[in-house]
């Protein structure tokens, strides 16, 4: 081919062009309907159907036929989750068939019912999947039920036999997550993590920063302390803040039982209880199971908490996911913590916030206390955590694929820099930064990434460099919060998820309901074996 | 109330039996009887005390081949064995000297099932039991007395218990019932069984772990309030009978200040239907474990204030239709509507509609002046609010069948009522309401099952928060299952809701067959 056929037919296959402007070009250079024919089957379907939408698709990485001859005609079946983060693999599907010449059928399960029919078909030999992309809370099932398949040995071949990615590219705090014993047993893919995000226009502007320097004697600044967002959250709430509810509120948060509210407790507390000397220590003691989270540290967060909730509308405990982000975005608060979607969102749906987003690592305490021994560490600069809350959505290769390798070769796809670079910066389909190729190396070090990424998807650049220097400081923090990846993890959360509800809704106090959730704790590991899951617990924290 | 007066006995010619019914000697049917009960009798016997299996460490009983086969994925096995059992040595004794077809059919099909066991160890004892070295004498003789069983009731038939016909008169209508016998077997009882099976295992990991015995059902409860629970269940039942006796008498006694026979009846009748519910309440709150405590009274206060609503609404509605009013057909039409909705796109329109900040609702209420309460966010009102939706949903059921019955009266009666004179409200206490009585308890019925098992509403619209406010028993038990995966746990708590329902359905069946046979004739 030359030059401008090729360039024509990388166009069209990295879905920069329609498939009729494809065929017009093509027609106009010279091509022959045959060879134009040929080359529309052989470019992947995922390109072939991409819109001519503004940014364009993702990278074309894998080459049409450029799989092992050996996958041709092979079939595998992958589980995801009927969500956002399901976009990119329906988007590189045509890519990944084109290139293997082998089938993917991908069963979308809704987020709820995801993992039993996961656990279902893995426990009762159905084995109907080859791959799924699990929530890293799931681990503790699959790993200890012997379900998933480490992949050290695909990742270690270095033929070209499947597309390449660094392991190392993912920050210290997620790529702990996707290992188990020593073992590489995800593929990465999303990367989930709280970290703040803030109204810029609104601590900078001057009027505000006057009246709250005269009101509270400090300067308004981006908060360092849970107890400076407190005091912020609390000048600003009832204020108007350009929002369309007229007053607007210090925080929006999601509280709703069953609506992930217990990740907003856990990244909010971390930094009462974890510390340089204390790094293992938040959910059970690795000695003997017994539950922590009834601790001097646990009831300081829990009242923090409990004081934080007033600055957001009482409507907030019955919010999900969804209502708190859209209340934010909508321009009627000030702060929201939460996960990697808030900024692209706001860039995607252009809504009031674009611009004005501010993005930064959780705060941290001043003084933080040892759950096992009762003792306070004080600090002269803010204890900041960093945590990899929520499902940080990757793959996983199940043990009883007959097509492993074929499985690995989907997810490795998935996992390659440039495909990642992409996404990230998308903000409709849920895939968050948490790498260093998607960060630019001004912006922090080490970073291979570039700004252009965010920018050319509409991304304001001071907010895209403020987004991606939070995410990495939240990763690439030493003190992390040690993710529960142990069998029951959901119902040690759903247990947590209740008792929190419970405080925020009626009389239960901090103490009391931190005391219920001890006791819910020990009857999980009660049914489920205090010994086995004292084992997988220590092998989770690599002890 | 003539169709309410035609329930003395049948005419034999109405059964159909009109043909002579066979002789048959009830020594040869006794002892097929017999002997098959000995050899199932000795099967047990036998599996009880001798080993199933043969291993150098020494003998495995059947018990533990049993948890081997359950925690390998083959649970179905011994569950279908003793259930076959079971079921064989019922057959033995249960059907009438007549029914020897389906006798032997029963038999014989119960003792194969039960030959499951034997078999499948028999062709897995390597996989189930890496190391043994046979089966044992307990199973090879489970086997053989098992296959005794299955052919002794066809060999009884052909030699000391022969008669003509051989299979007994009619003996071919059971070709006809069997598939559907069949069916329910396979569809209801045995996964019914088998649930008892995984009730008696834990799970870890998805999978079947151990064999814990009855610790699920243990769980249920909270050990240190049972006495006390017990009685205090014991004092209110007391308390509550005597009020109801005291309350009944004076009833019964001050009209006429007469207290005979047929009154005692009446008010000892009525006690259970006081008496049963409280108890049951009560101990579900004090005794079993939290939070299913919490969980069973939440789903009571539930189906009480739904089922309650909807029928005092249902009823009014339905009386206020049954007369002539203009477009009383499409009016009709339209109120049956929300039957046909599925529940859990309600739910979710539900959280559309009672929304706090801007939902249609609390905007009226706020446009009206009104307070503008917290729908989702408060635990009360959480409660509220699932009532509100079921009630919306499930009137017009109570509607339609309540018009129904309305429509079905004799309206002589009534006007022979207006003729004398008789009020609205008079024909409408007197006799519109006595005369409906029965069909209203049916409906109660129906609904009051139905609300137990309430899940898609509170599914969409609060997901059973706040806390646990709206996390009915329904919700709460799929929770531990699905999402737990403690999958024996959830076995228990199913049983347990069974039971109630169970409890509580056979005392509102009594109280309309009581109200059929006596109040309806009465009336």
């Amino acid at each position: 081919m030359d030059m401008r056929t090729a360039k024509l037919f990388a166009d069209f296959a990295a879905g920069h062009i329609s498939r009729r402007t494809f065929v017009r070009r093509a027609m106009a250079a010279g091509l022959s309907l045959v060879t134009v024919g040929q080359m529309l089957r052989a470019v992947p379907a995922a390109a072939q159907d991409a819109s001519p939408a503004a940014g364009g698709g993702a990278p074309v990485v894998a080459q049409p036929g450029s799989g092992d001859p050996a996958w041709a005609g092979k079939e595998i079946t992958v589980q995801a989750i009927d969500d956002s983060v399901l976009i990119p693999w329906e988007e590189v599907r045509g890519e990944f068939e084109a290139a293997t010449g082998a089938r993917v059928t991908i069963v979308a399960d809704p987020i709820g019912e995801a993992f039993p029919r996961l656990l279902e078909d893995a426990a009762t030999g159905s084995n109907r999947f080859d791959a799924a992309m699990i929530g890293m809370w799931w681990l503790g099932e699959l790993v200890a039920g012997d379900y998933i398949l480490p992949y050290d040995e695909f990742y270690a071949d270095d033929s070209g036999r499947f597309p390449s990615f660094d392991v190392e590219d993912e920050l210290p705090g997620m790529r702990a997550l996707r290992q188990y014993n020593g073992q590489l047993y995800v593929v990465p893919y999303d990367a989930d993590g709280q970290c703040l995000y803030y109204r810029r226009d609104l601590l900078t502007d001057q009027a505000h920063m006057d009246a709250y320097k005269s009101e509270t004697g400090n300067d308004l600044a981006v908060p360092r302390t849970w107890d400076e967002l407190k005091a912020i959250a609390g000048y600003f709430n009832g204020k108007p803040l350009g929002g369309d509810a007229g007053e607007g509120n210090g925080i929006s948060m999601h509280l709703k039982v069953g609506g992930q509210g217990m990740f907003h407790f856990m990244s909010l507390s971390a930094p009462f209880v974890i510390g340089p000397e204390n790094k293992n220590l938040y959910w059970f003691n690795p000695e003997n199971m017994d539950p922590l989270v009834e601790s001097e540290g646990h009831r300081r967060a829990m009242e923090t908490y409990l004081e934080l909730v007033q600055y957001g509308p009482q409507a907030m405990a019955a919010w999900a996911l969804g209502e708190a982000w859209d209340y934010f975005l909508r321009g009627n608060a000030v702060f929201t913590y939460s996960w990697g979607d808030v900024a692209p969102l706001a860039v995607e749906r252009n809504a009031f916030v674009k611009g004005r987003i501010g993005t930064s690592q959780l705060p941290g305490t001043l003084a933080y206390v040892n759950p096992l021994s009762g003792e306070e560490y004080q600090t002269t600069e803010p204890n900041l955590v960093g945590n990899t809350t929520g499902g940080s959505w990757a793959g996983v290769i199940m043990k009883a694929s007959e097509n492993a390798d074929l499985a690995y070769y989907w997810l490795a796809l998935m996992a390659t820099e440039e495909k990642q670079q992409y996404y990230a910066a998308v903000g409709t389909d849920g895939v968050d930064p948490g790498r260093l190729s998607q960060m630019p190396p001004d912006v922090v070090e080490g970073g291979t990434g570039s700004i252009d990424a965010y920018v050319a998807q509409g991304w304001n650049p001071e907010d895209a460099n403020e987004y991606v220097r939070a995410y990495y400081d939240n990763f690439q923090n030493p003190n992390q919060l040690p993710f529960l990846r142990i069998p029951g993890t959901f119902d040690y959360w759903t247990q947590m998820d209740v008792r929190l509800s419970e405080t925020l809704t009626s009389d239960v106090t901090p103490q009391d309901a931190l005391a219920q959730m001890a006791q819910d704790f020990r009857d999980i590991n009660d049914r489920l074996g205090v010994e086995e899951q004292l084992e997988i617990y220590r092998g989770s924290l690599g002890l | 109330m003539a169709q309410l007066q035609t329930t003395g006995p049948i005419p034999a010619v109405a059964r159909g039996t009109t043909r002579p019914t066979a002789r048959i000697p009830a020594s040869g049917a006794w002892l097929t009887r017999l002997l098959v009960a000995a050899a199932l009798v000795a099967v047990a016997v036998v599996v009880s005390l001798a080993p199933a299996v043969l291993h150098p460490d020494g003998a495995i009983g059947l018990g533990e081949i049993g948890t081997t086969l359950t925690i390998k994925g083959a649970g179905w096995v011994p569950t279908l064995g003793w259930l076959g059992g079971i079921i064989a040595f019922l057959a033995a004794f249960v059907f009438p000297r007549d029914e020897r077809f389906i006798q032997a059919v029963t038999i014989t099909l119960g003792s194969v099932a039960a030959m499951a066991i034997p078999a499948y160890v028999g062709a897995n004892l390597t996989t189930l039991e890496p190391e043994a070295t046979g089966i044992g004498p307990g199973l090879t003789w489970a086997w053989a007395l098992l296959g005794a069983a299955a052919v002794l009731p066809w060999f009884g038939l052909l030699t000391w218990d022969r008669t003509r016909p051989l299979l007994g008169v009619g003996w071919w209508k059971w070709l006809f019932l069997l598939p559907a016998v069949l069916w329910v077997f396979a569809l209801t009882v045995f996964p019914l069984v088998y649930a008892f099976t995984t009730s008696r295992y834990a799970y870890r990991n998805g999978r079947i772990s151990r064999f814990v015995g009855w610790d699920n059902y243990r769980r249920l409860l909270e050990p240190d309030n049972v006495p006390a629970g017990l009685a205090g269940a014991a004092l209110l039942g007391l308390a509550i009978g005597a009020a109801v006796l005291a309350v009944g008498f004076l009833a019964r006694w001050l009209p006429e200040r007469r207290f005979g026979v047929e009154d005692r009846r009446i008010v000892l009748g009525r006690l259970p239907v006081f008496i049963v519910p409280a108890v049951i309440v009560y101990l579900s709150a004090n005794v079993l474990n939290d939070p299913l405590n919490e969980q069973m009274t939440i789903t009571f206060m539930f189906v009480a204030g739904a089922v309650v609503t909807e029928m005092i609404l249902g009823v009014a509605i339905a009386l206020f239709m049954n007369r002539e009013i203009r477009g009383r057909g499409p009016l009709r039409a339209i109120m049956t509507l929300p039957i046909f909705a599925t529940p859990i796109a309600l739910g979710y329109l539900a959280r559309a509609i009672f929304y706090e900040q801007g939902g249609p609702v609390n905007a009226v209420l706020g446009s009206l002046g009104l307070a503008q309460p917290p729908w989702l966010s408060s635990p009360d009102w959480a409660k509220v609010a699932t009532i509100l939706v079921d009630v919306w949903q499930w009137t017009p059921f109570v509607f339609i069948i309540a018009l129904a019955g309305l429509q079905s009266l004799p309206q002589d009666v009534i006007e022979a009522a207006e003729v004398d004179g008789a009020t609205g409200l008079q024909v409408l206490r007197y006799i519109t309401l006595p005369l409906m009585t029965p069909i209203l308890w049916l409906i109660f019925l129906l609904r009051a099952i139905d609300s137990f098992k309430v899940i898609d509403i509170p599914q969409g619209l609060t997901l059973g928060g706040p806390g646990r406010a709206t996390e009915y028993f329904s919700m709460f038990n799929y929770r531990t299952a699905r999402k737990f995966f403690d999958y024996g746990g959830a076995a228990a708590q199913a049983f347990l809701l069974l039971l109630i329902v169970m409890i509580l359905v056979s005392l509102l069946w009594g109280r309309i067959r009581h109200v059929y046979e006596d109040d309806g004739v009465r009336a």
